[in-house]
C-alpha cells in the first residue's frame, strides 16, 4: 500500500511527464476507440431505419433436412394442424427427374401440387389445359422452348429410377422456377412415386404463424422476404470489419505501452537510486515501478477512451452535418465494446510494462 | 529500438491506409473488369446500375451496333441463404459473360445458363459462406416472397467483385428481383473506340425499335427469354464507364470520396505520432551524457549533421520494412473474410503511395523527435 501511495505521489510530482506517457498510449487507444463509437452509432442509426418485419409468408419444411429436396414431411399430420389456423397454404411435392423429347433431354424437377390453387397464387397463364388423369402433365415455357415440345407432345420423364409417358396438356408461363418444371397434380405424383404417398417436400403458407409451434412435427418454418435479417446481416459484417481493424490498432497499444513505460523508467533512475540506497530490495522497487505503470496505464485508458468518444461525437456531428443528416445516434460504446477495450487494453498496455520494469530494476544504480 | 518502433507505426499506419482506401476501391470497382474499354448502360433514374430496371430488347440494339464487341445482360439481386447470411446473387448469360471477365474453374464447372436451378459461387462467397461444388443452396430473395433451390456446380475465381458473388442464369436472378423475362438490371458493352466512340454509345440508344427480332449472335437463354417475354419496359438509359458509374452513386449517396477514406490513415497516424516521436526521444536522453560533453566543447552542429541524417534515413527504410508488413497484414486479413464491406471482400490497395506516405510522415516525426530531444540535451548534464 505504502509503495502504491510513493508510486503515484511520484508520478503526479511531474506533470508534464505524466500527460506526455498518457498522451502517448491514450491517442492510440483513442484511435481505435473513434471508429467503434461511431460504427456503433452507426449501426444503431440504421437499425432505426429498419423497421421491425412482422412475416406473413413462410416456408414449411423438415428440419432436419439439409436441402429442399432431401425434406419429406407427413403431410396428413400437418394438414391438420394447418386446417386449425387461419392461413392459406399450399403443399408440394418435389422430386428431380429427366424429362426426354425427340429433340433431347433436360434434367429438371416434377413439382407435384394443387394446380388449380397454385397458378391462381403465382398468376400462372396457361395455354392448353391442366392435366386431368395420371398421363397429363404441365410443361413450364422455358422447358418446352428448350425441348421443343408443343400442346399434344408425348414425352418420357424418368423419376425415382422409372420411366413414365406424359402427354404435355399445357405449356405454362409464370415468370418462376416453374417455367422450368414438369408439374402434375399431387394426387397424381403420388400415384407416379408410390414411396412417398401421402408425403410432401415442402408447404408454402401465407399467414401468421408461430414457427415455434411446428418444432414438434419436426417442421422447420423459413420466413420469405428476410428484408431486416439481410440489412442486419450486411451492417453486422461490415462493422465487424472496423472491429477487426480496431484490433490491429491494439498491437500498437501494446509497443506504445512499452517505451512509454521504458521513458518512465528512465526518468524515475533517481528515484530507484534513492530507493536502494535506503535499503529496498530489487523486486520491492520493480513492484514501484509497475505500480507507476499501472497507475499511469489506467489513466492512459480512461483518457484514451474519453477523448475517443468525444472525438467521435464530434466527427459524427461533423459527418452529420456534411451528410445532411438530422436525426441521428450519438456515438458511444456499447458495453461489450467498453469490456473488450478495458480487458484488451489492459492487458496490452500493462504486459507492454513489464519488460522495461525487469530491465530497469536489474540495473546497476 | 527506433527502428522497431518506427516499423510498427509505420505498419499500423500502412494497414490502415491499405485497409480503407482497399474499401474504397473495392465498392467503385464492383463493376469493374480487365477487358478495356467497358461501359454500363443502366436505368437514368436509377441510384445505381445494380438497382437499376431496363428492357432487355436493349440487347439487340447493341449486339446490332457497329463498334460493339461484346454485351452482357446482368440482373442483380440480394439473397439470404440458409445461415441467414445475405449474399449478391447476379444473373449472366455465360457466353456473353466470358468477354468481359475470365473466370478460372477452381473446382466443378461454370453455369451453363440453360439450367434454371444451378448456380456458380465466387472464391470469396465460397470460403465466407462454406460453400462447396454439389451443394444445395436455398436463396431467399430479400426484394420479394420468391426463393430458388439451387444446385453450385462449380466454384471460380475471377479477381474482381464477381468472386464475393453467386452467379445464376439470367432467369433465376430475375425470378428472385421480381423481373419479368424482358427486363435485366444493367449491361456491360465492350465497344471499339475507334469504331464507336463512347459519346457515340448513348446516341446509338433508343434510336431504332428495340421490340424488333433478336439478333443472330445472341445466345439461347437470351432468345428464349424474348419468346417468353410479353410487353415493353419503358426506360431512359445511361451509358457510363464501369468505375465512374460506382463513384456516382457513392458520392451522390453517401458523400464519400477517396480523400474521406486517406483521413483514415491519417487519424491513425496523427494518434500514433507521440509513440513515434517517444523511441527516438528515448534513444538521445539514453546518449545525454556523450551529446553533452560534445556540445559543449561546441560540437552542436556535429552532433545534428550525424544524427539526424542517420536517424531519417533508417527511419525512412524501417517504416518502409513496416508498410511492407501493413500491407501483408491487411493481405492476411482480407484473405481471411475478416474484411467485408456489405458483402464483398475488401481487397487491400496495393498503391506505392502507401508505403512511400507512411515511411515518409513516421520518418519526418522521428528525426522532428530526435532533433527536439538533441536540442534539450544540456551541456552540464555530464557534470553530474
Amino acid at each position: 500500500m505504502i509503495l502504491l501511495s510513493l508510486a503515484f505521489k511520484d508520478l503526479v510530482s511531474e506533470p508534464k511527464r505524466l500527460l506526455s506517457y498518457i498522451l502517448t498510449v491514450g491517442s492510440l487507444i483513442a484511435v481505435a476507440v473513434i471508429p467503434l463509437a461511431v460504427g456503433n452509432a452507426y449501426i444503431q442509426q440504421l437499425m432505426r431505419f429498419i423497421p421491425r418485419q412482422d412475416y406473413h409468408h413462410y416456408l414449411l419444411v423438415n428440419s432436419s433436412a439439409n436441402s429442399l429436396s432431401d425434406s419429406i414431411i407427413d403431410y396428413k399430420l400437418l394438414e391438420n394442424t394447418l386446417n386449425l389456423k387461419n392461413v392459406d397454404y399450399s403443399p408440394q411435392l418435389i422430386r428431380r427427374c429427366n424429362i426426354i423429347s425427340g429433340v433431347g433431354s433436360a434434367v429438371t424437377f416434377l413439382r407435384g401440387a394443387d394446380l388449380n390453387q397454385l397458378y391462381k397464387f403465382r398468376g400462372v397463364s396457361l395455354r392448353g389445359r391442366m392435366p386431368m388423369n395420371l398421363s397429363e402433365a404441365n410443361v413450364g415455357i422455358l422447358l418446352a422452348e428448350r425441348l421443343n415440345l408443343s400442346i399434344n407432345d408425348r414425352v418420357e420423364v424418368e423419376l425415382s429410377g422409372r420411366r413414365h409417358v406424359f402427354r404435355v396438356a399445357g405449356i405454362l408461363r409464370c415468370n418462376c422456377p416453374y417455367d422450368e418444371e414438369v408439374l402434375v397434380q399431387l394426387k397424381q405424383a403420388w400415384t407416379l412415386i408410390p414411396d412417398l404417398n401421402g408425403k410432401i417436400t415442402l408447404v408454402e403458407l401465407s399467414g401468421e404463424i408461430d414457427p415455434q409451434k411446428f418444432a414438434y412435427l419436426n417442421i422447420r418454418a423459413i420466413p420469405l422476404q428476410p428484408a431486416s435479417q439481410a440489412v442486419t446481416g450486411i451492417v453486422e459484417s461490415t462493422f465487424n470489419s472496423v472491429r477487426n481493424w480496431a484490433l490491429a490498432i491494439f498491437a500498437m497499444v501494446f509497443a506504445s505501452s512499452y517505451f512509454a513505460s521504458l521513458k518512465m523508467c528512465v526518468d524515475s533512475i533517481d528515484r530507484v537510486a534513492v530507493l536502494r540506497s535506503i535499503g529496498f530490495s530489487r523486486r520491492r522497487i520493480a513492484l514501484f515501478l509497475f505500480y507507476k505503470a499501472l497507475t499511469a496505464s489506467l489513466i492512459s485508458i480512461l483518457v484514451g477512451i474519453s477523448i475517443g468518444i468525444v472525438a467521435s461525437q464530434v466527427i459524427f456531428r461533423a459527418a452529420s452535418l456534411v451528410l445532411s443528416i438530422e436525426a441521428y445516434q450519438p456515438p458511444t460504446l456499447t458495453l461489450s465494446d467498453l469490456y473488450l477495450v478495458l480487458t484488451l487494453v489492459g492487458i496490452l498496455s500493462v504486459t507492454g510494462s513489464v519488460p522495461s520494469i525487469i530491465r530497469v530494476a536489474r540495473m546497476r544504480v | 529500438m527506433i527502428l522497431s518502433i518506427v516499423s510498427i507505426a509505420s505498419a499500423i499506419v500502412a494497414f490502415t491506409a491499405c485497409v480503407s482506401l482497399g474499401a474504397f476501391h473495392t465498392m467503385t470497382n464492383l463493376l469493374s473488369t480487365n477487358a478495356g474499354s467497358v461501359m454500363i448502360i443502366y436505368g437514368a433514374n436509377a441510384r445505381s446500375p445494380q438497382t437499376s430496371v431496363i428492357p432487355l430488347a436493349v440487347y439487340n440494339e447493341l449486339i446490332s451496333t457497329r463498334g460493339v464487341e461484346a454485351v452482357s445482360p446482368e440482373v442483380v439481386s440480394v439473397a439470404v441463404v440458409s445461415s441467414g447470411k445475405p449474399v449478391v446473387v447476379r444473373g449472366v448469360d455465360p457466353r456473353s459473360v466470358e468477354g468481359f471477365i475470365e473466370f478460372k474453374v477452381l473446382d466443378g464447372a461454370f453455369i451453363s445458363g440453360d439450367r434454371y436451378f444451378e448456380a456458380a459461387a465466387g472464391l470469396e462467397v465460397s470460403k465466407r459462406l462454406g460453400l462447396k461444388t454439389g451443394d444445395r443452396v436455398l436463396l431467399r430473395s430479400v426484394l420479394t416472397r420468391n426463393y430458388v433451390e439451387v444446385e453450385v456446380v462449380g466454384v471460380y475465381e475471377s479477381t474482381t467483385s464477381l468472386d464475393d458473388e453467386i452467379l445464376v442464369p439470367i432467369q433465376t436472378a430475375q425470378w428472385l428481383r421480381g423481373l419479368p423475362p424482358n427486363a435485366v438490371s444493367m449491361m456491360r458493352v465492350k465497344i471499339d473506340e475507334e469504331l464507336l466512340p463512347r459519346e457515340k454509345l448513348s446516341e446509338a440508344l433508343g434510336g431504332k425499335d428495340s421490340g424488333g427480332e433478336v439478333a443472330s449472335k445472341a445466345s439461347r437463354i437470351i432468345s428464349l427469354l424474348f419468346l417468353a417475354s410479353t410487353g415493353n419496359i419503358p426506360s431512359r438509359l445511361v451509358v457510363r464507364e464501369a468505375s465512374e458509374s460506382m463513384q456516382e452513386f457513392l458520392g451522390r449517396e453517401t458523400k464519400l470520396n477517396e480523400a474521406s477514406f486517406w483521413s483514415i490513415a491519417i487519424l491513425v497516424f496523427a494518434g500514433s505520432i507521440s509513440t513515434i516521436a517517444l523511441a527516438p526521444t528515448l534513444f538521445i536522453l539514453e546518449h545525454a551524457r556523450e551529446i553533452s560533453i560534445i556540445k559543449s566543447i561546441g560540437g552542436v552542429r556535429r552532433i545534428q549533421s550525424a544524427v539526424l541524417p542517420v536517424v531519417l534515413v533508417s527511419s525512412f527504410l524501417a517504416g518502409l520494412v513496416g508498410s511492407m508488413i501493413g500491407y501483408l497484414l491487411s493481405k492476411a486479413f482480407s484473405e481471411s473474410s475478416l474484411l467485408v464491406v456489405g458483402t464483398y471482400t475488401i481487397k487491400p490497395a496495393t498503391t506505392m503511395i502507401i508505403p512511400l506516405v507512411s515511411a515518409g510522415l513516421t520518418s519526418i516525426v522521428a528525426a522532428v523527435a530526435a532533433k527536439i530531444a538533441t536540442d534539450s540535451v544540456k551541456t552540464e548534464a555530464w557534470i553530474g
